[in-house]
């Protein structure tokens, strides 16, 4: 995975991600880390949006089931790559199938991003894991 | 951050600032009318304050504060009529909640604002302003350590380093003893270092007696507050959840326990009554209690409302001892009170202090005594501590006890009627324990001690048991630790499974 840096990201800053076939766009700003695969820990109790815990910088953060919230397969544990995300008040970690780059974006008329002339779906955090 | 961005943070971190003292006066303000209509300088008062803050919301592009305050300032036109007050008093807790996450979003501490609370106090149903995300006038970002403490800190580090020269130097004699001694060296650093963040909890009892005073008096009773223990000392990081919950405790006794004057003489005691808040050091952590001198708990009504909301049987609850009958009262939509008054009509009760207490991994109990009162008492383990914690396997999965509840590994057949909690069926790991399994006697607070079956204990490490994360929390689990290979493994809960 190429280290993609988030920390400085602009406002108008995205960050591309691959989940299944699918590319999407994040606010660059959202993402504190953009993280190679790391071991989970499952969590017994069944839950379909918390399916695990990892530890990132000696905390331990939720593991969040953004494909099972998106309608496409998640990564297995410890295969996909980690956004270390902000959420109602917490740190998450949203595991992702690969993990592109930072690159400006527009948004478009139906609130979608244009980056780099083709438009892609906008992660709208809030909307999808609360 | 871009220069824009910062300066748009700085200015809000401003506003923030400015918007507190203003809520402030308003707060004051408005109890004033509530005691006096005809005071024209408090309604100045309050319409300056509004204009200001008003004013100082549109310069920094905060629309809704700005609206809101307008709105406010409108109805202040004249002298406001009863109704006009109780609307007023929602619109400054609308205000506060807006501040207050404004604060939180700059990541500013935002403290409470005590008056803002004694008013909404006063009127019966309003919606509860959120209980201030933080406590205590601003906690000191920077410690003071005597120069004492750092020479000692320093001679910790001076005779790791002589550990480990002798490790470094090659197997020997000397290297096998260095490694137990590095250890118990980390250790006691570890804890000297976590001891430079402790502050006396009395600086979450900001306040407090004045808050109870009138609170008392918002709804006709007499009540003073009793300090002990103040100098107790806790992590500064517990101070604020620490504040919230006792607040909660603060005023359930006035609304629950504490009785009208007149109910007090009959019952020969003295018109005023005494809330007592303790804190004591313990041997792991701090424990905190709040009693009042009130009417009790009623066995029937708490027995009746837990049989109603089905959360046991009528024959159980009639045979259940007190301690286990008042923990019904933390269950969330548990309400001792059919009808709710100023201070009780919150509704939110001990279930929020459960889920508080639980949060920082701490135990929560109440006892009580028809006529003589009621007593909560609170103990919480000391943050971030380092703890002996027992490693073991079940399937191919690693979890964590905590070594203060095990009292001893055997094999299986050692279980003799004590009873017996398969690890796998209760953390769902599919398979079966091998038949060479371990048995773990574990001691349970206040019951009889309980097995856990694992499939074999994998070793003992020190670490910090960390609480879960909001999402993750589950009864049975206490928290989590990182391994030093960077791994989650949880920490079980033996009081829960």
């Amino acid at each position: 995975m190429r280290f993609v840096v988030t920390a400085l990201a602009a406002a108008n800053e995205v960050l591309l991600f691959r989940l299944g076939v699918s590319e999407w766009a994040l606010p660059a700003q959202r993402v504190r880390q953009a993280l190679p695969p790391a071991p989970e820990t499952r969590l017994p109790g069944a839950d379909a949006l918390v399916r695990g815990l990892v530890a990132w910088r000696g905390k331990v953060l939720p593991v969040l089931a953004l494909g099972a919230r998106l309608g496409c397969a998640d990564p297995p544990a410890g295969h996909g790559h980690l956004l270390v995300i902000e959420i109602e008040g917490e740190l998450a970690a949203l595991p992702v199938d690969e993990v592109l780059r930072v690159a400006p974006a527009s948004p478009t008329a139906d609130g979608q991003v244009e980056v780099e002339g083709h438009p892609l779906p906008l992660l709208d955090l809030e909307q999808v894991l609360t | 951050m871009s220069h824009e961005s910062e300066r748009r943070t700085r200015r809000r971190v401003t506003f923030v600032d400015d918007a507190r003292r203003r809520l402030e006066t308003l707060s004051a303000s408005l109890l004033a009318l509530e005691r006096d209509p005809a005071d024209r300088a408090a309604l100045d008062e309050a319409r300056r304050a509004l204009h200001t803050l008003k004013g100082n919301a549109g310069l920094v592009g905060l629309e809704t504060i700005a609206a809101t305050a307008h709105a406010l300032e409108s109805a202040l036109a004249d002298l406001p009529k009863p109704q006009t007050l109780t609307l007023l008093t929602r619109g400054l807790d609308a205000l506060s909640a807006m501040v207050a996450a404004l604060a939180e979003s700059l990541g500013q501490p935002a403290p409470p604002i005590p008056l803002v609370e004694a008013l909404s106090a006063l009127q019966p149903g309003t919606p509860a302003a959120p209980i201030p995300s933080s406590p205590v006038e601003s906690i000191p970002q920077q410690v003071t350590v005597s120069v004492s403490h750092l020479d000692a800190l320093l001679e910790l580090v001076a005779e790791l380093r002589a550990a480990q020269s002798a490790m470094v130097q090659g197997p020997s004699e000397a290297a096998e003893r260095a490694l137990p001694r590095q250890r118990r060296l980390l250790r006691e650093l570890y804890d000297a270092v976590l001891a430079t963040r402790l502050l006396p909890v009395s600086q979450a009892f900001d306040g407090f007696e004045r808050l109870v005073r009138d609170l008392a008096a918002s709804t006709g009773r007499q009540a003073r507050l009793t300090i002990e223990g103040a100098e107790t000392e806790i992590d500064r990081s517990a101070l604020q959840p620490v504040r919230e919950l006792l607040v909660h405790l603060l005023r359930n006794a006035l609304a629950h326990g504490i009785e009208l004057p007149e109910e007090r003489r009959a019952a020969g005691k003295p018109a005023e009554g005494t809330i007592r808040l303790a804190a004591r050091p313990e041997r792991d952590g701090v424990t905190l209690k709040v009693a009042d001198d009130g009417r009790g708990l009623d066995r029937q009504q708490v027995a009746t409302r837990a049989v109603a909301l089905g959360l046991c049987m009528a024959e159980e609850a009639a045979a259940m001892e007190d301690g286990r009958l008042w923990m019904f009262l933390t269950h969330p939509g548990f309400s001792a009170r059919a009808s709710a008054d100023a201070l009780s009509g919150r509704g939110v009760g001990l279930s929020a202090v459960r889920q508080g207490v639980e949060s920082l991994r701490g135990r929560l109990e109440i006892a009580s005594r028809p006529g003589l009162g009621t007593a909560v008492r609170l103990w919480l383990p000391s943050q971030m501590a380092l703890e002996e914690i027992v490693l073991v396997r079940v399937g191919p999965e690693t979890y964590a006890i905590p070594q203060s509840a095990v009292e001893r590994a055997g094999p299986v057949e050692e279980a003799a009627g004590l009873p017996v909690l398969d690890l796998r069926e209760r953390l769902q790991v599919p398979g079966a324990i091998s038949s060479e399994g371990v048995l773990l006697v574990c001691r349970r607070h206040g019951e009889q001690p309980v097995g856990l079956l694992v499939d074999e204990v994998a070793g003992r490490d020190e670490a910090v048991i960390q609480p879960l994360p909001r999402r993750a929390r589950r009864p049975g689990l206490l928290g989590a630790i990182v391994t030093g290979d960077g791994q989650v493994v949880l920490t079980l809960d033996v009081e829960q499974l």
